[in-house]
């Protein structure tokens, strides 16, 4: 199926939803004031998405989330690895001075990404009203290519990117929220769409 | 809340494992409670087996928790609980003390077609510990290598600057080692000295830089070098004499440091030197400019004290009136560098010698003398001895106005003329050594006097060659020119003399003027003085007699009118002998009273002519009251000690305020009394009663003379009395409840005598203020 603008809509609305349950509970849980924000949304080849993303920087610090279902893929929040530690020591209200990522800041990382993740996942299953199965939230310092290697099938070459913005503390940290599809799983992803909108 | 029906379920695989496993239902009932989780929690499975999670632990009701579990439930992906934001999902105590710390992951779990939620808990509160003391010591090093950091680059900076200035400072910088071989040799050590760096480094400083030997004192400079090198802190600083790869010496000021190696053991010597050559060419300079300086300064000095004396001497001998010309040095008369400059000038012209020679043979002044004379004649003794002989003779046969020719017995011609001041012949004015043109010079003759005073016969003859010749027509010119000049110079010292004589008789003269007119100044000053004190006292006693003639009059009228108007009833009263006996009584108390009044004119005559004196106040009223009717009314001096230094006549003043309270104060009046009390150093006398008092209109001329009910001079003889010795006197009282008088007594004319020194009263009422 096209991908055409109307669709591309519908999913940066099902992707704000989920930022904006996902950003109401981090602040519940930090007990500080978080604004989280998806400033813009877009459909970007696999290629170009490596280039942006992957050149000439470390790997990335991925929180992922495999589903298999109507739709199969990984679901992941990205960011570069100093981002990443300055977003828990601001989340935690840790001295920033130490910012690398140890074991504890990673479970804190994890449980973020967890929420982002599952918030935005919850909106497009509810799209779909079709049963996803999880697998556990994992964290990596993983390129995106290597990321999309690990799903099953060939990952299609329309991946969505949003980029989410983290305002605490006075500072504002940049990660990317991926939705990478198999082959396959875009068309599943689209007619659900189609479906909603045309129930509306 | 009752327990739910539980499916038997074989989870018993769960027990084994290290993790808190809970299996709950949607409606959040425990299905299973691990082994491990019932270890940690304390609570047994049985226990909670079927109760509701949520109630057993409220704290996991929070949105952020159940909201979460619930999207489980519903199908979504697991949930994770991180230790940092949930620390305790199921609080359980660790066996090394506080709480577990746990990391919670929630995944649906399917038993049968019932989707449950398995609820995972690890304990990672070792991992947790761990982690914060590894990001302690992590931190730690971190900070520490910051510094380190921090303290290379402070270093780094700082041996930057170190090198930066060592290799541009343009001072020599070089190091030694402990055996004086330079092992450091900056950029301007090796332009001062020549020498590159390869060239100097390991070689001895003595022999390369230093030379051996100081050239100026022959110091042995290897020595030198020994003994800084040996005892660095026992020369911080040294100069001395450097050498140059070119061979030039140059000086050099060295300050020297102790280096240390690094386990602080000396090893070698830091030096930094200064060339100070130039330098020590100025001192030297300077110092031969300056003992140069000295010889002369005190050369002048000696020449100044030597001048000072002289002038002080021509002064004092000049300007003494009574001192003869002829007794004063020709020195002390003429102006000789004037002179002696003109004399120069006229040998110059003339090429003939002159000479002021005084009369005791001095030369006052001379020039332009020949060889023969200087060198030869006036230097031995016999023949200067022949210039002395020459010289007596024009003393002894001179005219003033007249030059006579005289060729002496050393062979040449002296033509003299006197020089005569005021009429005094004082010295003369020489020209001479010279030989006539006509006249033939035998040479044997001067040869002969060679021989004769052992002259070199050749410098002499020479000598005698260089003798001017001159015509008679020219000595003749020249003489009467050179009298005329004496004649001047007779005149202008004699003049300048006279002059200055005068003019110090002149300022004598005003001195003395000057001095005598201060006198007079003063004495008239004094004169005007006593004229002035005299005036004064005229006045008073003037004043006083007018007083005094007043007094008496009025006293005395009073007391005759009394008087006759008591002989007059009596006259009446001849028949009635009782009556006449009290008439008589009462004349004789008034011819009492005016003997009293005619004894106190003479108190009065002498009020300010005796010195004023102590007096008890008591005393005084106690006099008083003696002579005056007290009818019943009680009259009291509260201080018994108090005494005043008044003019005597102060009982005059007492009486008269006592007079007058009995005269006026009424019938109603039962007391006068006289309190005291101080104000600011002053005492306060105040004599009050408590009769009628004075009335407002008549308290504004209460003490003016003349005014009065009585005589009208009391209280104005009263405060004439007082203002002797500076008290004052004023009426203070309330008209209708007394009279009140108030002396301010000035501090120092008052005190107190006695036990009762320094009792003071309180301010007096006269009357208690009335109820109303």
């Amino acid at each position: 199926m096209e991908l055409d603008a109307d669709a591309v809509d519908a999913i940066r609305e099902l992707i704000n939803i989920g930022v904006g349950r996902a950003a109401g509970m981090l602040n519940e849980i930090t007990q500080c004031p978080i604004t989280l924000k998806v400033p813009s949304i877009s459909i970007e080849s696999m290629e170009k998405l490596t280039r942006i993303l992957d050149e000439n920087v470390p790997p990335l610090s991925t929180i992922s989330l495999h589903f298999k279902g109507t739709m199969s893929g990984v679901a992941a929040l990205v960011f570069p690895q100093e981002s990443a530690a300055l977003l828990v020591t601001l989340m935690t209200q840790e001295d920033k001075d130490a910012q690398d990522l140890d074991v504890m800041r990673i479970e804190t990382l994890k449980e973020v990404g967890n929420i982002i993740i599952n918030a935005v996942m919850g909106s497009i299953a509810n799209v779909l009203d079709q049963h996803l199965n999880y697998s556990l939230p994992r964290y990596q310092e993983i390129r995106i290519s290597a990321l999309a290697q690990s799903l099953k099938e060939s990952a299609d070459n329309r991946v969505v990117l949003a980029n989410a913005h983290f305002h605490l503390e006075g500072t504002t940290i940049s990660g990317n929220i991926l939705l990478i599809l198999e082959i396959g799983s875009m068309d599943a992803l689209l007619e659900g769409i189609e479906r909603m909108t045309s129930r509306d | 809340m009752p327990q739910q029906e539980i499916p038997v379920t074989d989870w018993s695989e769960y027990d084994m494992l290290p993790v808190g496993i809970i299996i709950i239902r949607r409606d959040y009932s425990i299905l299973f409670w691990n082994n491990c989780i019932a270890d940690w929690s304390d609570i047994s499975a049985d226990e909670m087996s079927g109760t509701n999670l949520l109630e057993r632990f409220p704290d996991l009701n929070r949105n952020v928790i159940r909201g979460r579990i619930d999207i489980v439930f519903s199908g979504g992906p697991a949930a994770i609980f991180s230790p940092q934001f949930h620390p305790h999902i199921i609080p359980a105590i660790h066996p090394n003390g506080g709480k577990r710390f746990q990391s919670t992951t929630v995944v649906p779990h399917r038993s049968g077609a019932e989707l449950n939620a398995m609820i995972v808990i690890e304990d990672v509160t070792d991992i947790y510990r761990q982690t914060r003391e590894y990001r302690d010591l992590k931190n730690s090093a971190e900070n520490e290598l910051a510094k380190r950091k921090c303290a290379e680059e402070d270093l780094r900076k700082s041996e930057e600057k170190y090198r930066t200035l060592v290799e541009n400072a343009n001072s020599i910088i070089l190091k030694v080692d402990k055996t004086g071989n330079i092992t450091f040799f900056n950029e301007f050590a090796q332009r001062f000295f020549g020498y590159t760096s390869d060239e100097i480094i390991g070689k001895p400083a003595i022999g390369t830089i230093v030379p051996v030997v100081e050239s100026e004192s022959g110091r042995d400079l290897q020595l030198m070098v020994d003994e800084i090198v040996r005892h660095p802190l026992n020369n911080t600083f040294n100069e001395n004499e450097n050498i140059t790869r070119d061979g030039k010496r140059v000086w050099v000021r060295w300050q020297n440091k102790a280096l240390t190696d690094e386990n602080g053991q000396y090893s070698g010597l830091l030096s930094i030197g200064t060339d100070s050559t130039a330098r020590r060419q100025a001192e030297a300079a300077l110092q031969k400019a300056h003992d140069e300086l000295e010889i002369r300064v005190r050369e002048r000095t000696a020449d100044l004290h030597e001048s000072e004396e002289r002038l002080k001497l021509k002064l004092d001998s000049i300007l003494m009136p009574g001192t003869d010309i002829s007794d004063l040095e020709l020195i002390n008369i003429l102006d000789i560098p004037a002179i002696q400059s003109l004399m120069d000038d006229f040998s110059k012209l003339t090429g003939m010698g002159t000479a002021i020679v005084d009369l005791k043979g001095n030369v006052i002044e001379s020039s332009g003398w020949t060889d023969i004379c200087k060198k030869f004649h006036r230097v031995n003794e016999r023949s200067a001895r022949i210039c002395k002989e020459s010289d007596l003779f024009f003393a002894r046969n001179l005219i003033p106005g007249q030059y006579v020719a005289y060729k002496c017995r050393n062979n040449l011609w002296d033509v003299v003329t006197p020089l005569v001041i005021g009429d005094k012949h004082v010295g003369n004015i020489y020209t001479g050594q010279f030989f006539y043109e006509d006249e033939i010079i035998d040479d044997s003759v001067f040869s002969a006097q060679a021989e004769e005073f052992g002259f070199d016969r050749e410098n002499y003859m020479a000598a005698l060659r260089t003798v001017p010749r001159f015509s008679h027509e020219q000595i003749n010119h020249l003489m009467n020119y050179m009298v005329k000049f004496s004649g001047i110079i007779s005149r202008l010292s004699y003049s300048n003399l006279k002059l200055a004589r005068s003019m110090a008789e002149q300022k004598r003269v005003q001195e003395e003027l000057r001095t005598l007119y201060d006198e007079l100044e003063k004495r008239v000053i004094e004169r005007t003085a006593e004229l002035s004190q005299a005036q004064a006292a005229y006045k008073q006693a003037n004043k006083k007699l007018n007083l005094l003639s007043s007094i008496t009059r009025h006293d005395i009228n009073n007391q005759l009118m009394a008087l006759n108007a008591y002989i007059m009833l009596s006259e009446e009263a001849v028949e009635n002998p009782v009556e006449l006996k009290e008439f008589i009584a009462k004349e004789q108390r008034i011819a009492d009273t005016m003997a009293h009044q005619i004894h106190f004119t003479k108190d009065y005559e002498e009020m300010g002519v005796h010195a004023p004196a102590w007096q008890n106040v008591k005393a005084v009223l106690e006099k008083v009251k003696a002579r005056l009717t007290l009818r019943n009314i009680r009259v009291d001096a509260e201080d018994p000690n108090l005494e005043l230094f008044a003019d005597p006549l102060l009982e005059k003043v007492f009486y008269n305020l006592t007079d007058n309270a009995l005269r006026y104060g009424g019938e109603k009046m039962t007391f006068i009394r006289v309190m005291t009390r101080k104000d600011n150093g002053e005492l306060i006398i105040a004599v009050e009663d408590d009769g009628n008092g004075i009335s407002t209109e008549d308290k504004a001329q209460l003490f003016t003379k003349g005014f009065g009910k009585h005589t009208g001079l009391g209280l104005f003889l009263s405060r004439e009395i007082l203002s002797l010795t500076g008290i004052t006197i004023t009426e203070n009282g309330e008209p209708g409840r007394g009279a009140r008088f108030e002396m301010v007594v000035p501090e120092g004319t008052y005190r107190f005598t006695g036990k009762n020194k320094v009792k003071i009263t309180p301010p007096p009422y006269i009357n208690p203020p009335s109820p109303e």
